[in-house]
């Protein structure tokens, strides 16, 4: 390292830093710091190669070597240069003031390296994506505006690129951006052709009337030998291209698709998803292209892409469903893969009986169940029946067709045909009556897709036991596993009775809160992922089960999401979830203390409410200790009132606790095991419960048929003007209101619709269902009129539900 | 930078060398391992897997490539995980250099072409009409082969996936343990672009 030999130095630093551990760096730092200023730009580069290694291992020690590194920017050496300011930013990464200084300051002396100048530009564009507001951001888009015109190719496409991707970009902005790139689309390099494609495929996401003057240099490169940039040309002229060209864009693909691979295939697929639904009367050409590449070769994931696509497509534009199914159907005519038959022949089974001439369906459909394996067989069943139960002309010939699978060799498939056959009135009068218990049990929660034929109601001779033919199960599999687990888990007095499924608990599908996962994530992976499932277990009250003060209480009808009380950066971070239960709500405090030299004891939290007369605090479980790092639980149980059945009220919060003094380093109790500590009081944010928290976000089946049994004794209507001035925005904040679980897709608005109605269901505390119906109006001058009708089998709760709008 | 590779023109792997193999959670990023802890033996194993999968995907997503006469200029393509390729013949030989994130295609592309020329020169040593070519790259004349020249030219051109210098001839001198020559004082000045 001493070695007066340039060469023999380099190495020697290079092997060092490899081998070296941060204690040992101490004793060679000053030779590494002469190294880093070497007039010889081996030495130089070596050392500030070594101190980017080294920064990992031991980044005080590298974070002294800042004078020389800033010098080493200076260089008149490019490869040292671009190695210094690499190492400057680590080291000045933490403090974003200091990457604005030096990245302006640099951007002002032009460097020599255009691998530099790449850096810079990067540093620069990711300070504008932090802060787009910056005092000095108009300088900077000059200075990116200035490299456009840079000597070296590298440059201009790293300024760019960096320009095309600024946060909320102006077309005029971006104007000169896409001249270069538009100028190297035609570059000899495939290299810079490929990036040049990469940038433009994401500028025509967000932009694509920006890229229009490139479409004719980008239909070139569709021809071009290299596949991966062909197919990023043909995805980004699929998203600019006009209606016109949608004919011969087609057939230009078409005359490629063979030779790609199938993940490519896949984002073509996505592209003409895109495109059809940005001309739905090109439809038909699209869905043909895309039933041509359904019967050529392709693995299965690239089959699922189009089966989707033309599915997603049926949904988003009716025209394309008679044309959709019948593709599908010659699809599975010669499908070697089980999943993606199945799912079609359930799906011609919803909508093949409302085509225009569904008895063509049936010969595709018994064709599966001559041909084809075990599981097909079992899923072609049920869709002839779904024919049958619906078009009462074609039934005793399919009745004929599904006899015949009852010898058939599997068993699932004579299950099927037997229910089947039993179903649409094979030996009439019989199972009749257990059936009817069946639907009547019928709810809890539900993932259907809403658009079913059986929303349509069933039209048919023997609607009883028909329509279960017809509907799909009240609940998801995994909802129902959920149910099941729970009810067994902590079984209620009336086990031993015939398990319904209206005696299932109540099961919500919660979708995971990801802002407070990301919150919740700690300095490891490890305390990462715990709080991670902290934050979605199975059962969110879980832990409730097991405290033995809150046994009595009973099961827990549904848990609120989490709410925060403190900020995630605070000394405790304490978070709630409510846990309601049958005239009891439990406070469910989460506690986490990140504090290093203390130890907390008996954790409770005081609660207090802003109206005493609706609550009582019956019962308090305190967390006996608390760990630097350690969460834990501690309990309020709150009755309800008499009279109460699910008022909203406000509660101001205190974490109350015994501070012990711990030693960091060892985790060990400064004082006696049995020392006292000292109380200390530590406020928290107010907590609120809503009429909204009582109520289950569940479906109860086809909306229209239980509005009518419901009937109208317990109807509650209201007329409500509400101060906003967006349909979806009203829609979003009805349904945040009642807390209830939107239904026959009435959750998303049509753009530009001036009213919308909306049908939302959910069950109410003590297992009430509730169905709401909300007309919404949006006038400029009158504001958002909203008329609502709650209707349940109890009338204050049908009130209460209506008095939830604020 | 992610990893080196040569192969000769079927796609057999003559050399391999993957810079990302110290941190091992971007190694499994190829092919996720099936979960549980990871003793020594399985991190090992995970790794060879990993690798196999992006030889194996580097090797898928060019071959359309090989045989169309594209050794003029490196050509590119995407794998999995956000990788580029870039990879280019060199005369009987086939140059594969991937990356990701800031180590973009134009970048590779500059680092293939030192390569590239590095290799060639090497070849030339052992004759002046000697094409680079799987059996002169394998061959040995005792003490040394070009295989390990090769090896030396990545340590010093890509040190553990950091580029420190695209100057060929500064390389060329390195490896043999003399100093740059006067010529070429200026490391990464002779870049060809």
């Amino acid at each position: 390292m001493n070695s007066s030999e340039d060469l023999y130095r380099a190495n020697s630093i290079r092997v060092l830093s490899r081998i070296i551990d941060a204690t040992m760096l101490g004793a060679i730092e000053r030779y590494l710091k002469q190294a880093i200023v070497d007039k010889n730009s081996l030495v130089s580069s070596s050392a500030l190669v070594s101190g980017i290694l080294l920064y990992k291992i031991s980044p005080e020690v590298v974070r002294r070597w800042v004078n020389e590194v800033t010098e080493g920017v200076s260089s008149q050496h490019e490869m040292v240069q671009y190695h210094a300011l690499s190492l400057l930013y680590q080291i000045k990464a933490h403090d974003k003031l200091a990457v604005s200084k030096l990245v302006t300051q640099l951007s002002k002396s032009p460097m020599r390296s255009p691998l530099a100048v790449c850096l810079l530009i990067r540093y620069m564009s990711k300070i504008l994506h932090d802060d787009i507001s910056a005092t000095n951001a108009r300088a900077a888009y000059q200075f990116l505006e200035s490299s456009l015109r840079h000597r070296s190719d590298m440059v201009m496409y790293e300024a760019a690129r960096a320009i095309c991707n600024l946060p909320g970009v102006e077309m005029n902005d971006l104007s000169p951006a896409i001249n270069v790139l538009q100028m190297f689309l035609t570059s000899v390099k495939p290299a810079l052709k490929f990036g040049t494609m990469r940038t433009l495929s994401e500028v025509a996401a967000k932009y694509p009337m920006s890229i229009l003057k490139c479409n004719s240099d980008m239909e070139v490169l569709i021809s071009d030998p290299n596949r991966s940039i062909a197919t990023l040309a043909i995805t980004t002229l699929l998203k600019t291209g006009s209606e016109g060209s949608v004919d011969r864009l087609m057939k230009q693909i078409s005359s490629f698709m063979n030779e790609i691979a199938d993940e490519f295939k896949i984002v073509v697929v996505k592209a003409i998803r895109q495109l059809c639904l940005k001309y739905p009367l090109k439809h038909r050409v699209l869905v043909g292209f895309l039933a041509t590449f359904l019967r050529e070769e392709g693995g299965f994931e690239f089959k699922k892409a189009i089966t989707d696509c033309i599915v997603e497509l049926m949904t988003a534009i009716p025209e394309t469903k008679e044309m959709s199914l019948f593709h599908l159907c010659d699809f599975i005519e010669d499908c070697e893969f089980t999943a993606l038959s199945t799912q079609i022949l359930s799906l011609v089974g919803e909508l093949g009986p409302s085509t225009s001439a569904p008895a063509r369906y049936i010969r595709f459909i018994y064709n599966r169940v001559i041909l084809e394996n075990a599981a097909v067989r079992a899923a072609a069943v049920p869709a002839l029946a779904k024919f049958a139960a619906r078009l009462p002309s074609l039934r005793p010939s399919i009745r004929v067709l599904i006899k015949r699978s009852l010898l058939d060799e599997d068993d699932e498939v004579r299950d099927r045909a037997t229910v089947a056959l039993t179903l649409l009135g094979d030996n009439d009068g019989e199972d009749e009556a257990g059936a009817d218990a069946l639907v009547e049990g019928g709810h809890g929660a539900e993932e259907t897709k809403g658009d079913g034929p059986a929303t349509a109601g069933p039209p048919l001779g023997k609607p009883t036991t028909a329509h279960l033919l017809l509907e799909a199960l009240p609940m998801s599999f995994s909802s129902l596993e959920k149910a099941v687990k729970a009810y067994h888990q902590h079984m209620p007095a009336t086990a031993g009775q015939p398990l319904v499924l209206s005696s299932l608990p109540v099961v919500e599908e919660v979708a995971v809160p990801t802002g407070i996962v990301a919150k919740g994530a700690g300095k490891d992976g490890r305390s990462g992922s715990a709080s991670a499932a902290e934050v979605a277990p199975d059962d969110p009250a879980e832990h409730v089960y097991k405290v033995p003060e809150l046994e009595r209480l009973g099961r827990v009808f549904r848990s609120a999401t989490p709410v925060e009380l403190t900020e995630s950066e605070t000394e405790y971070v304490v978070r709630c979830v409510k846990h309601i239960m049958d005239g009891y709500v439990v406070l469910d405090f989460t506690i986490s203390n990140t504090i290093e030299e203390q130890m907390l004891r008996n954790v409770t939290v005081e609660v207090e409410q802003s109206d005493p007369d609706l609550y009582e605090v019956e019962a308090s479980v305190a967390l006996p200790e608390l760990k630097c790092g350690d969460t834990g639980h501690a309990y309020v149980v709150l009755k309800l009132a008499e009279g109460n059945a699910a008022e909203p009220a406000a509660f101001s919060c205190e974490l109350k606790f015994q501070a012990l003094d711990v030693d960091p380093a060892t985790g060990l109790l400064e004082g006696d095991e049995d020392e006292e500590g000292f109380e200390e009081e530590y406020p928290l944010e107010q907590l609120n419960i809503a009429t909204a928290d009582f109520m289950a976000k569940v479906s109860l089946g086809d909306f229209r048929r239980g509005w009518e049994q419901m009937g109208a004794e317990a109807e509650v209507l209201e007329k409500f003007a509400l101060g906003f001035k967006r349909l979806q925005e009203a829609v979003a904040a009805v349904e945040d209101f009642l807390g209830m679980q939107t239904c026959d897709g009435t959750g998303s608005v049509a753009a530009g619709k001036k009213e919308h109605a909306l049908h939302l269901c959910g069950i109410f505390v003590g297992n009430v269902p509730v169905l709401v119906r909300a007309q919404l109006n949006v006038d400029p001058q009158a504001g958002c009129i909203l008329k609502i009708a709650v209707r349940s089998n109890q009338p204050d709760v049908s009130r209460m539900v209506a008095d939830c709008i604020q | 930078m992610n990893s080196v590779l040569i192969c000769n023109p079927d796609g057999k792997l003559l050399l391999s060398r993957y810079f990302e193999a110290q941190s091992h959670g971007s190694e499994c990023a190829f092919e996720p391992s099936s979960g549980g802890e990871h003793t020594a033996a399985g991190s090992l194993r995970d790794t060879a897997k990993g690798r196999s999968s992006t030889l194996s995907e580097v090797l898928g997503q060019t071959r359309h490539l090989w045989t169309k006469g594209t050794s003029e200029c490196p050509q590119v393509a995407r794998a999995k995980g956000g990788l580029i390729i870039v990879f280019g013949a060199v005369e009987d030989l086939l140059l594969f250099l991937c990356g990701s994130g800031e180590c973009d295609e134009l970048t590779l592309a500059d680092m293939l072409a030192t390569l590239a020329k590095v290799i060639v020169a090497l070849c030339r040593q052992g004759g002046k009409h000697q094409r680079a070519t799987e059996t002169a790259f394998l061959s040995s004349n005792g003490t040394s082969s070009i295989y390990s020249k090769a090896c030396l030219v990545i340590d010093e051109m890509i040190p553990g996936g950091i580029l420190e210098s695209l100057d060929s001839d500064a390389i060329l001198s390195s490896i043999k343990l003399q100093k740059p020559t006067s010529a070429a004082p200026v490391a990464g000045s002779k870049k060809g672009r």
